[in-house]
């Protein structure tokens, strides 16, 4: 029989596997401390992240990411390829422009029954509407000279089809849908939006970019004004909710640092306690430990034992604590931090466990094996 | 028969005190154990038996002087040659079985087959034929609290075995068993002997001091410090100094 002298990692890892369940009340305790350390920073630290990434949502959806290029006083002349140009940006998620409101619009005779025709404004517009746009009914333009109503000019027109054709004083246009325009497109609910002809496009009064990110908000809308094909442009006005992506980064920022500082401080306090679980399970398992070195256990095997151990103990932990703290921050939060975060923790706590576990395990393996053999 | 290559046990001027300024437990020792025979330490408590049979297992470092494996002075190598080398080459024998309480028998024998890197398809197979050879098999998957202590020394025996070792070690083997299961656990190293290794093992009993191949006497001085009697030390079963002998200049 030939011996190496070296044990095989398969086979250490396979004995450390048995020596975590050998020596259960150890593991246990390990786990169930790496269990507690996920659970309290998941329902300290998570629900922190949780509402702040709640709070940043809603910041976001108030419309922070939203750059708007006007031509306040209808001369600047902006040309309808500025919106694909505006689109082709880095960092701009969307880009739609707006042409000027025709006159009055009036409904449609033979579609209106019981109310006086109403006026609504109609405006063309370039480029493609938002994908989740909110329908009432019908569908979105299919087609160049298509239009769509937004729900409050369908009440005022009175589009009980959700469908029909409108006029305007020279000519008749097909509504295809009716929609509730929010968010950046709020604006138009009140009004028909048609979709350009190609070749037929009216200068526009409006171009709306949301950019991906709100932290690049001023560095996209400046090269949004680069990016604009006017006549005039310096008559356009570039408008930015930078006061929001202020204050995005100021709770970002405030939220954020409480969050890890209190994840540092309960990680720190768990790999405490877990390196005092270790070590009396080495002090508890010294007998071991000598005799494994008099049969020919190295110091580095010693250590990889003892990590092993640690690390399925932990990871057990981790495990169990981090569907505890998931379900506890469900209720207590009522949602739930990032994935991201939820992963980094469950990392980041089984790391510490292990870091918590070197100091014993060298303790074992440095221990003198004659000293442990010759004490009863 | 397997047979097994043994290794050459040499101390040369062996000198050994547990820490700097202590009193010298062993003082320049010469000795050399050959493959293939049982030698045996003996003397009284104290006496630095089992401090020279660590020396021998490089579980110790010397003091002074050497010792070597086959000629190769092994006294000098970094801690994890030396662990490699007890691995791969050598087995241990405690006093008091020293098995690990929270593991069946069978893992107790395979814990040394783990460290010596043997494929454990091939040391399990070992160690089924060595727990049926001593007759414990029936055992296996139970743990050391529910053996007796007989049995439990028969499965350190097991584990000292497992491996084939070069070289085994024995400690007070017998120490703590009945005249029964003594004789099993000496008649397993004689055997182990024959099949050409070195088996070396520090003991009080007389009876397995007649029966070994080389005896080692090491007496305490008459002033009373722990060091290797100057006179009559050694005992080579009354042929006179020779293979396992060791000597005082």
């Amino acid at each position: 029989m030939t011996s190496p002298g070296r044990p095989r990692p398969t086979a250490l890892l396979a004995d450390g596997i048995k020596a975590t369940r050998a020596q259960l009340v150890a593991s246990v305790a390990a786990a169930l401390v790496v269990a507690l350390v996920c659970l309290i920073v998941l329902v300290t630290a998570g629900r922190s992240a949780a509402t702040e990434r709640q709070v940043l949502a809603s910041i976001e959806d108030a419309g922070s990411r939203l750059i708007t290029a006007i031509d306040t006083m209808g001369g600047a002349g902006i040309r309808p390829e500025s919106v694909s140009a505006v689109a082709d940006l880095t960092g701009v998620a969307w880009a739609i422009g707006f042409g000027p409101a025709s006159d009055a619009v009036i409904a449609n005779a033979g579609t209106v029954t019981g109310r006086a025709p109403a006026g609504v404004p109609v405006r063309t517009y370039v480029g493609a509407l938002p994908v989740d746009v909110t329908m009432v009914g019908g569908r979105l333009p299919g087609r160049p000279g298509e239009a769509v109503a937004g729900s409050g000019a369908a009440a005022r027109l009175g589009l009980h089809d959700n469908a029909g054709p409108v006029t305007t004083t020279n000519e008749s246009v097909p509504v295809v849908g009716v929609a509730d325009l929010t968010g950046a497109l709020a604006r138009f609910n009140d009004s028909v939006i048609v979709a350009a002809l190609p070749d037929d496009a009216p200068d526009l009064r409006f171009i709306y970019a949301v950019v991906d990110n709100v932290g690049s908000i001023d560095v996209v809308a400046t090269q949004v004004q680069a990016a604009l094909r006017a006549d005039q442009p310096g008559q356009v006005t570039i408008e930015t909710p930078s006061a929001i992506a202020t204050l995005r980064d100021v709770v970002s920022g405030q939220l954020g640092s409480s969050s890890r500082q209190l994840m540092a401080g309960i990680l720190g306090v768990g790999a405490i306690v877990v390196l005092i679980t270790m070590l009396s399970l080495v002090s508890a398992k010294r007998r071991d430990f000598g005799r494994r070195r008099a049969l020919g256990a190295s110091r580095s095997a010693i250590v990889v034992l003892v990590l092993t151990q640690a690390g399925l103990a932990a990871l057990a932990g981790a495990v169990v604590g981090m569907i505890a703290g998931v379900i506890a921050v469900r209720v207590l939060a009522g949602s739930l931090p990032s994935t991201s975060f939820m992963a980094g923790l469950a990392a980041l706590t089984v790391l510490a466990a292990l870091v918590g576990s070197v100091p014993p395990a060298v303790i074992a393996a440095r221990r003198d094996p004659v000293r442990i053999l010759r004490i009863p | 028969m397997v047979t097994i290559e043994g290794v050459r046990l040499t101390a040369r001027d062996l000198t050994f005190a547990y820490r700097r300024g202590a009193p010298v437990v062993l003082d320049r020792l010469n000795l050399e154990c050959e493959p293939g025979s049982v030698t045996v330490l003996t003397g009284p408590s104290g006496a630095g038996k089992s401090t020279l049979l660590y020396l021998l297992a490089l579980l110790l470092p010397a003091s002074q002087g050497s010792v070597e494996w086959d000629g190769r002075s092994v006294e000098s190598l970094p801690d994890g040659e030396r662990s490699r080398l007890r691995a791969a080459h050598s087995g241990f024998v405690f006093q008091d079985a020293m098995l690990d309480p929270s593991r069946t028998v069978v893992d107790n024998v395979l814990e040394s087959a783990l460290f010596a890197g043997i494929d454990p398809q091939t040391a399990r197979q070992r160690a089924d034929e060595l727990l049926a050879e001593f007759g414990i098999s029936h055992r296996g998957d139970h743990r050391p609290g529910e053996i007796s202590g007989g049995q439990a020394q028969r499965v350190a025996l097991c584990r000292a075995l497992v491996t084939n070792p070069d070289v085994v070690f024995g400690d007070e083997p017998t120490g703590n068993l009945d005249a029964d299961s003594a004789r099993i656990v000496w008649d397993a190293l004689i055997r182990h002997a024959a099949c050409g290794a070195t088996v070396v093992v520090a003991t009080h009993d007389e009876s397995l001091a007649q029966a070994a191949d080389h005896t080692i006497v090491i007496d305490l001085p008459d002033d009373g410090n722990d060091s290797i009697h100057g006179d009559g030390v050694v005992v080579t079963n009354g042929v006179g100094v020779g293979n396992g002998a060791g000597e005082r200049p």
